[in-house]
C-alpha cells in the first residue's frame, strides 16, 4: 500500500498559493485557534503540548512541553525565540513553511509565548533567505494592522511584540546560545552550560528557543487536543514531520509524513524513487550531521523513529532531511563535501573543532582526488576520536557544541561502510609521495 | 611542576571536600576546579585560563573527568563541589591532551628558534609535559602576513596565535578598550584591530605578557633576549604613585624588560605602558654622566668632591651672611624615601631652612594628605562609594583605573564623578558634577546630595567613601579646591587616596619635604630627643610661620633675592610652575642654583653646579604610594659613569657643613627611618624583607596589611600571572613583633600631626560670563623629560597636545573657521590656538594638556588666582 501525505501543518499551503496573504489565511480558518488560546490557561496549553509528545523539529528533538516547563516560575521577563536559522545541509522545510504560510508561525508565536508568559518573541530568520524575509515581514506588519500582533491582542489583555532579526550567513547561529549571543549583538559563538537558556538565555533571562516547524505545529495541537496529535505517529515519536528528501530521486522536495513510515516508504512512495531506475548506494538521514544508512533492507525498513533509529543503529532523524545517493555516487568526495562545510562554518571558538575540522576536510581532499595515504583513514578516525570521544550518536565531545563532532559523522561512515573502496581507491589512484610517517605513531 | 606551600587549610563552613585521583583535596566553596588542584599540587594544563580573567572554557586543555558528569568538563569552568570525585591521570583525559595539543600545533608555525617566547612559553613547556611525541599533520599550515603592528608597542603575529582569547578579553574586560576583537571565523579566525584604529591602549604591554604563545611581541624587547640569559629581580615601579609590582630583567648589566607582578592589594599583575617600556630612559646618551660647573664663560666636567665642595661653601655663605631661610630646597620627590629622607635632614637639620617643596606641580598641600584618613587601594573593591575629583586616573594612574572599573564593572560600586572635563571613568559614574576651576568649593553640596541618594542603595560595603583626589591644573591657585578636599573629609566615612601623580611624592612628604613638616608626619615644631638633627630643625624654624609657604611665594621669595641657593633634587620648576616665565625670572635671580638630576632640563640651564644622580633601577631603597604603602624598589643594573644616589649627595653635602653621617649603605637609611620617623616607625629592612607586598604605614594601625599569604610558588618561567617570589616563608609580623619588643628600641616617636594646617579661607573665584577658565588636565604622554628619552615611549604620539577643548555652545558666539583656530587673550598675551569643540567640557572653562610647551602656558599669571581668557576668532 502506497504511503500517502498527512497534512497538518502543510494542509493551508496546499489549498491556497495565496495562503501568505492574511485575507486568505483566515478565510481557511486562521487565526481563530490563537484568538481562543490566549483567553485560555497558559499552564494547561503547556500540559496540552506535554501530552502530545511534541519534540523539537530543529535537529535537537527534546520534548518541546518539557522544555517549556523548565522556566523558572517566578522570573520575569522571559522571551521566546524562533529558531528559524535553517542551516542543516539539505534541509528546506522551515523555509518553505515561512514563505507558503507565514501566518501560520506567526499564529504559533501568539499561542507558544502566551503559553510559556512571554510578552517578546524574537524571529532570528537565517539572512539568505530573502523571500522568506520578504514573506515574513510582510505577514507580520498585516497581522500588527489586524491587532492580532500587539498591544492587547484582539482585546484580550494579552500583549506580544514579535521582532524580526536577520542572521549574517552562519550556521553555527543556527545552535541555540550562538544564535542568543548573535540576537543580542555578539559573534555567534556557543556558550558554555550550565547556565541554560531556559534559566539564562537572551539577555540573561529565561528564553525558550524552538524550531520553526515545532511552533507552527502548536496551534493545531490545541485545536485538535493534545491527546489526538499523540494518536499519530509511534512510539515516542509522536505527529507528523515534514521530511526533506533530496539527491538522485525523482521527486525531491517536502513531504509531510506520519512518524513511523519507513525510509523506503519515503524514497519511494513519496519521493518516486531513484532516477533512472537507479539503487540507493546510500542515503544520510537528520542532516549533514548524521552518520550515514545504505541501500540494505535492514536500513530502508527502518522506521521513522526518532529513537529507533539511534538506538538501532546509531544515526538521528535529526533536521528531517535526507540526502539519497545511488550507485554512481563516489561517498569519499560526498565525505570531503561535508567536512569542508562544518569547516568553513566552525565558529573558532574551541580548539578541537577550529583546527580539527579543517584537518578533516584537508585529508579527505587528499583522498577524494587521488592523493590519499593509506593510514588517512585510520588517522581520521583517530582525530575524530580527538573531537567526539567514542566516535558515537549522541555525540560525546570535547567541544563546547555539536559541531566539531557532527563533522566527524561522514568519517565513521566512510569507514563503516565503505572502508574497501576507500582503501582500493588509495591503493590504485595514489599520486601522492611516500608516507614517511611513521605507521606505529597512528593509534 | 609545581610546588606549594600552602598548608592544607583547615575545614571549616567555607571549605569543600573532594578527591583528586583518590587524594583529598580541601577548597574554598565557589573555587574554581583549576585553581583547588594547582593548590594541592596538581598542574592542570591550561591555556585560556587566566588567575584575573574570566574563565571562557575555550582552549579545551583543561578537561578532567568527574564522576557523575558526562564527558569531560573542563576544569576551568567547573566550580568545586562537596565530594566531588576527579580524575585526572586518566586514560581518556590523557587522549584529550594529547590531542588537543596536536591540535594547537597543527597550524602554529615551527618559529621556536625565532620567536620572544622560546624557553618562556607555555605552549612549549605544556607540549612536553601533556603532549604526543609527534604531529601527524603532513597539510599545508594557514598563513598570514607576519607580523602587524597593531599599537605603538605591540605586533602581532597571527599565525602563532591560538585563539586563546586571553589578549581580547582583557582589553574589553579589563581595560575597556575594546579595540582588538577577532575576525574572520573557523580556522580563519585571527585577533585584529578595526580599520584605522590602532591599539591605542594604555594598557597594551600587558598582552604581550600574558600572551600563552609568541603570537604578540613588544617592540622594545623583540629578539632581544632569551629568557634564560636573563636575571630577574623583584621591584616597584616609580613611574606614578600607584607602585605596581614588577619584575626587571636584566641582561649583561643591561635592563631589559619589565613585568608586572601579581600583587593582590595593588596592581594584581597589571601595568601600565608607560611603566613597562619606559624605563629605557636610564640609557639614553643625554644622561649626565660627570658632575659639571658652569660659570658665565664656561662648562667644566669636575669630579664629586670638587662640586660636592663648591655646594657646600655656597651653602655656609649663604647661611652666614644671609640666614639658613635664604636656602631653599625642591625636589626630592622623584627618589627613593631614603634619599627624601637625607634631603630632609640636609635641609631640616643641618642648614636649618624650611623652604623645601617636593614638588613643583600644584597639588593637595602635604599636611592635608599626611594628616587625613586614608584608603587603601583595594578598598575600592567594596566601598561604599567612590567620588573622584578633578582626575583622570587613567591618565594619571593608570593601573588605579583598572582597579576602579572593576569595581564598578564587577562589584557595582558607585561612582560619583566631579570634574571639569571628560574623563575616562565619566562613563562609569552614577553621578556627575561639573567642578568649576577656582570655585571647587561650591560643588561640596552636589557631591554631598549625591553621596545621599547613594548611600540609600542597600547594599553592603565596607562602609568607607574613598575620595580619589587628582592634582590640581597649574593655571590656578588650589585654594578653592583643597578647601573642598578638606570640607569632604570632615565626613567621618570618607577616605582619602590622593592622585598625586609624581612617583614619590607620597614617599617624599612622608620624609618631612614639605613646610611645617619634620620625617615621619611630625609638625616641624614637636621635639624628638633621640634625632638631634631634628632638635636642630625644630630649634631654626621655631620662628617659621606654621601657614605653609607655598611654592609660589617661595618662588616670589627667590625672584625678590631673597633666596640665595637653590637644590633642585630632580625638580624642573620652570617645566612644571604654572607661570614659566615667572619660574625662569626666579631661578635667573637667584645666586645659586644646583641641580641634582639625570637629564639636562629647561631648570638646569640656570644651575651652576650641576651633579648626576641615579634614577630608578639603579640604587636599591624604598618608595612609598598613594595608599601609604611603602615598597621596595632593587638596584638591577651597575650604573655607568659618575652618578650618585641623591641620599648619598645630601649626605655628603651634609657632612661638609659639619652633620653627622653614619650612613654607609642604603639599608642603613631606611633602619635610621624606622628609628625616627613616627610614621614608619619600626618599618626596618629586616620586616620590609618578609614582606611580600610592602607595609601601610603606620604600621601598627595597618598590622593587616602586612599579614600576607603564603602563596603557591611556581617553579615555571612560562607561568603567568607572575607571582611574588618575596619572602613567601616567613612572617612579617613575627619580625615586627620582635622589633618592637627589641629591648635598645626605647624610641619616644613625637605624635603624628592630626590635622591639616590653618590656611585662609579662599574667595571663591566664579566664572565670569565674558571670559573662560582655562585648565591644564595631567595627559598620559606628556612631553616631559624621562618619557621624551625613553626610546620606546617616545614613539607614542600626542595629536592633540596644543590643542584645546571647549564646550560647543561657548564658541557659537564666534564664527570657528575651518581651520579651527581661535585667539585667547588675557592681560599676559594673547595666543591662537586650535578648537576641538567637546560637549563633555564643563561650561565655561578651555581644556589643555598640562605641558610646558603648551601655547596657553605663556598666558598664566601667578599674580592671578586663575586664569581667565578671551574668546576671539582670529
Amino acid at each position: 500500500m502506497t504511503v500517502t501525505e498527512t497534512r497538518i501543518i502543510t494542509k493551508r499551503m496546499n489549498e491556497s498559493d495565496d495562503n501568505h496573504n492574511i485575507d486568505t489565511y483566515i478565510s481557511l480558518g486562521g487565526y481563530e485557534v490563537a484568538k481562543r488560546t490566549i483567553r485560555m490557561n497558559p499552564d494547561d496549553i503547556v500540559e496540552s503540548v506535554k501530552t502530545s509528545g511534541l519534540r523539537g523539529r530543529g535537529g535537537g528533538g527534546f520534548p518541546t512541553g518539557m522544555k517549556w516547563s523548565f522556566l523558572p516560575p517566578d522570573s520575569f521577563p522571559r522571551y521566546l525565540v524562533i529558531n528559524a536559522d535553517e542551516g542543516e545541509p539539505s534541509t528546506f522545510k522551515d523555509h518553505m513553511l515561512i514563505v507558503r504560510d507565514p501566518h501560520q508561525l506567526i499564529e504559533g508565536i501568539i499561542c507558544s509565548a502566551f503559553a510559556i508568559k512571554s510578552n517578546k518573541a524574537f524571529i532570528y530568520l537565517r539572512g539568505e533567505l530573502a523571500l522568506a524575509y520578504d514573506r515574513l515581514s510582510a505577514a507580520l506588519a498585516q497581522a500588527k494592522e489586524k491587532g492580532l500582533v500587539g498591544n492587547d491582542i484582539d482585546g484580550s489583555g494579552f500583549d506580544l511584540d514579535i521582532v524580526i532579526h536577520r542572521g549574517a550567513g552562519a550556521y553555527i547561529c543556527g545552535e541555540e546560545t550562538a544564535l542568543i549571543e548573535s540576537l543580542e549583538g555578539e559573534r555567534g559563538m556557543p556558550r558554555l552550560r550550565p547556565p541554560f537558556p531556559a534559566i539564562a538565555g537572551l539577555y540573561a533571562k529565561p528564553t525558550v528557543v524552538n524550531n520553526v516547524e515545532t511552533i507552527s505545529t502548536v496551534p493545531h495541537i490545541i485545536e485538535m487536543g493534545g491527546d489526538a496529535y499523540a494518536q499519530l505517529g509511534v512510539n515516542k515519536s509522536t505527529g507528523t514531520r515534514i521530511f526533506s528528501v533530496s539527491g538522485h530521486v525523482n521527486k525531491p522536495g517536502n513531504y509531510e509524513v506520519e512518524l513511523g513510515i519507513t525510509f523506503r516508504q519515503l524514497i519511494d512512495d513519496l519521493a518516486g524513487g531513484i532516477k533512472n531506475s537507479g539503487k540507493v548506494k546510500f542515503f544520510i538521514p537528520g542532516g549533514g550531521s548524521s552518520q550515514w544508512l545504505i541501500g540494505s533492507d535492514e536500513h530502508l525498513d527502518c522506521p521513522l523513529d526518532m529513537d529507533e533509529v539511534g538506538t538501532r543503529f546509531g544515526v538521528m532523524l535529526g533536521s528531517g532531511a535526507i540526502m539519497v545517493y545511488d550507485q554512481t555516487t563516489d561517498p569519499i568526495l560526498v565525505a570531503w563535501r561535508l567536512a569542508k562545510f562544518y569547516a568553513h562554518e566552525s565558529c573558532g571558538k574551541c580548539t578541537p573543532c577550529r583546527e580539527g575540522t579543517g584537518w578533516l576536510e584537508k585529508v579527505l581532499y587528499r583522498m577524494s582526488h587521488g592523493q590519499g595515504r593509506e593510514n588517512d583513514l585510520d588517522m581520521l578516525l583517530d582525530v575524530g576520536d580527538n573531537i567526539s570521544p567514542g566516535l558515537n550518536a549522541p555525540f560525546s565531545q570535547t567541544t563546547i557544541c555539536p559541531l566539531g563532532p557532527s563533522a566527524v559523522s561522514c568519517v565513521v561512515s566512510l569507514n563503516k561502510f565503505f572502508r574497501e573502496e576507500v582503501m582500493n581507491r588509495i591503493k590504485t589512484q595514489n599520486n601522492s609521495v611516500e608516507s614517511k610517517v611513521d605507521e606505529e605513531v597512528v593509534v | 611542576m609545581t610546588s606549594t606551600q600552602e598548608p592544607v587549610s583547615k575545614v571549616d563552613e567555607d571549605s569543600v571536600r573532594l578527591t583528586i585521583d583518590g587524594k583529598e583535596v580541601v577548597a574554598k566553596k565557589g573555587e574554581l576546579l583549576i585553581t583547588a588542584a594547582q593548590k594541592a599540587g596538581v598542574f592542570i594544563p591550561r591555556f585560556c585560563y587566566h588567575d584575573r580573567l574570566k574563565p571562557v572554557g575555550m582552549c579545551r586543555m583543561c578537561l578532567v573527568e568527574i564522576e557523575g558528569v558526562r564527558g569531560l568538563p573542563p576544569a576551568c569552568t567547573t566550580p568545586v563541589a562537596e565530594g566531588m570525585e576527579v580524575r585526572f591521570k586518566e586514560n581518556n583525559v590523557e587522549k584529550a591532551q594529547d590531542g588537543i595539543i596536536e591540535f594547537l600545533l597543527i597550524n602554529h608555525p615551527l618559529d621556536c628558534p625565532v620567536c620572544d617566547r622560546g624557553g618562556e612559553c607555555p605552549l612549549q613547556d605544556q607540549t612536553l609535559s601533556f603532549g604526543p611525541g609527534e604531529s601527524r599533520f603532513v597539510e599545508e599550515k594557514r598563513h598570514w602576513e607576519k607580523p602587524i603592528e597593531i599599537s605603538d608597542h605591540v605586533l602581532l603575529d597571527r599565525e602563532r596565535c591560538i585563539q586563546c582569547s586571553r589578549c581580547t578579553r582583557f582589553a574589553d574586560d579589563v581595560a575597556g578598550d575594546p579595540l582588538i576583537t577577532f575576525v574572520e571565523r573557523g580556522g580563519h579566525t585571527e585577533v585584529n584591530t578595526f580599520p584605522g584604529d590602532p591599539f591605542a591602549s594604555h594598557f597594551s604591554g600587558n598582552i604581550v605578557q600574558i600572551c600563552p604563545v609568541g603570537a604578540l611581541t613588544a617592540k622594545p624587547y623583540r629578539f632581544n633576549s632569551r629568557p634564560w640569559d636573563l636575571t630577574s629581580t623583584e621591584t616597584t615601579c616609580t613611574k606614578c604613585s600607584v607602585g605596581c609590582k614588577g619584575v626587571a630583567q636584566t641582561s649583561r648589566n643591561e635592563m631589559v624588560r619589565f613585568l608586572g607582578v601579581d600583587s593582590e592589594p595593588v596592581n594584581q599583575g597589571w601595568l601600565c605602558d608607560k611603566g613597562r617600556y619606559g624605563f629605557d630612559f636610564m640609557d639614553s646618551e643625554n644622561r649626565i654622566r660627570k658632575p659639571f660647573i658652569k660659570t658665565s664663560d664656561e662648562k667644566r666636567e669636575v669630579n664629586l668632591n670638587e662640586a660636592i665642595d663648591l655646594v657646600a661653601a655656597k651653602i655656609t655663605e649663604a647661611i652666614e651672611q644671609h640666614g639658613p631661610e635664604s636656602i631653599c630646597v625642591i625636589g626630592g620627590a622623584h627618589g627613593t624615601n631614603e634619599d627624601a629622607y637625607l634631603i630632609a635632614k640636609l635641609a631640616k637639620g643641618v642648614i636649618g631652612t624650611d623652604l623645601v617643596q617636593a614638588q613643583v606641580k600644584n597639588s593637595l598641600p602635604a599636611d592635608l594628605v599626611l594628616s587625613s584618613k586614608r584608603a587603601h587601594i583595594d578598598d575600592l573593591d567594596d566601598a561604599k562609594a567612590v567620588i573622584i575629583l578633578g582626575a583622570d586616573i587613567k591618565d594619571s594612574l593608570p593601573v588605579l583605573f583598572l582597579r576602579l572599573r572593576k569595581a564598578v564593572t564587577e562589584n557595582a560600586i558607585s561612582l560619583i564623578e566631579a570634574n571639569s572635563f571628560h574623563t575616562s571613568t565619566r562613563d562609569l559614574s552614577s553621578e556627575k558634577i561639573d567642578l568649576v576651576p577656582g570655585d571647587e568649593i561650591n560643588s561640596k553640596k552636589a557631591i554631598l546630595e549625591a553621596l545621599d541618594s547613594i548611600s540609600k542603595i542597600d547594599k553592603k560595603s565596607n562602609n568607607k567613601i574613598v575620595l580619589i583626589a587628582g592634582d590640581i591644573s597649574p593655571a590656578q591657585n588650589n585654594a578653592s579646591y583643597t578647601e573642598l578636599v578638606q570640607s569632604l573629609l570632615e565626613n567621618e566615612d570618607v577616605y582619602l587616596l590622593p592622585s598625586v601623580s609624581t612617583s614619590n611624592v607620597l614617599g617624599a612628604w612622608e620624609m618631612g619635604l614639605a613646610p611645617g613638616l619634620l620625617p615621619g608626619r611630625v609638625a616641624i615644631n614637636s621635639v624628638n630627643e633621640f634625632a638631634d638633627w631634628q632638635k636642630v630643625a625644630s630649634e631654626a624654624t621655631k620662628q617659621s610661620n606654621e601657614n605653609s609657604i607655598d611654592m609660589t611665594s617661595m618662588l616670589k621669595n627667590m625672584s625678590e633675592g631673597k633666596i640665595k641657593v637653590a637644590l633642585l633634587f630632580g625638580a624642573n620648576p620652570v617645566g612644571h610652575f604654572g607661570d614659566i616665565e615667572f619660574a625662569q625670572n626666579a631661578l635667573e635671580a637667584c645666586e645659586t642654583v644646583i641641580s641634582i638630576d639625570c637629564f639636562e632640563n629647561e631648570s638646569s640651564q640656570y644651575a651652576d653646579v650641576f651633579i648626576p644622580s641615579t634614577v630608578a633601577n639603579e640604587k636599591d631603597g624604598t618608595v612609598t604610594n598613594i595608599e601609604g604603602r611603602v615598597q621596595r624598589v632593587s638596584q638591577v643594573v651597575a650604573p655607568q659613569g659618575n652618578v650618585y644616589d641623591d641620599w648619598k649627595i645630601a649626605d655628603l653635602i651634609a657632612q661638609r657643613l659639619g652633620g653627622q653621617s653614619d650612613f654607609e649603605t642604603v639599608d642603613d637609611v631606611t633602619n635610621a627611618i624606622a628609628r625616627t620617623a613616627t610614621s614608619f616607625a619600626h618599618l626596618t629592612t629586616g620586616v620590609l624583607s618578609r614582606a611580600r607586598d610592602g607595609a601601610i604605614v603606620p604600621v601598627d594601625e595597618n598590622k593587616d596589611a602586612l599579614a600576607t599569604s603564603i602563596a603557591p610558588l611556581v617553579d615555571t618561567p612560562s607561568w603567568e600571572p607572575i607571582v611574588s617570589r618575596a619572602a613567601s616563608t616567613e612572617d612579617p609580623l613575627i619580625e615586627l613583633d620582635r622589633e618592637e619588643h627589641h629591648p635598645s628600641a626605647n624610641i619616644l616617636f613625637p605624635e603624628i600631626i592630626t590635622q591639616p594646617f590653618s590656611r585662609p579661607t579662599p574667595h571663591s573665584q566664579h566664572l565670569n560670563q565674558y571670559a573662560l577658565r582655562l585648565i591644564f588636565v595631567d595627559s598620559y604622554r606628556s612631553e616631559g623629560t624621562l618619557e621624551n628619552e625613553s626610546k620606546a615611549l617616545s614613539n607614542v604620539s600626542n595629536p592633540n597636545a596644543d590643542m584645546v577643548r571647549i564646550h560647543p555652545k561657548d564658541i557659537e558666539s564666534i564664527s570657528v573657521k575651518e581651520d579651527n583656530l581661535i585667539t585667547l587673550r588675557n592681560d599676559s598675551g594673547s595666543v591662537q590656538v586650535r578648537v576641538i569643540p567637546d560637549k563633555f567640557v564643563v561650561r565655561g572653562t578651555i581644556v589643555a594638556s598640562d605641558d610646558a610647551s603648551h601655547p596657553l602656558r605663556k598666558l598664566v599669571n601667578v599674580d592671578e588666582m586663575v586664569t581667565d581668557l578671551k574668546l576671539e576668532a582670529i
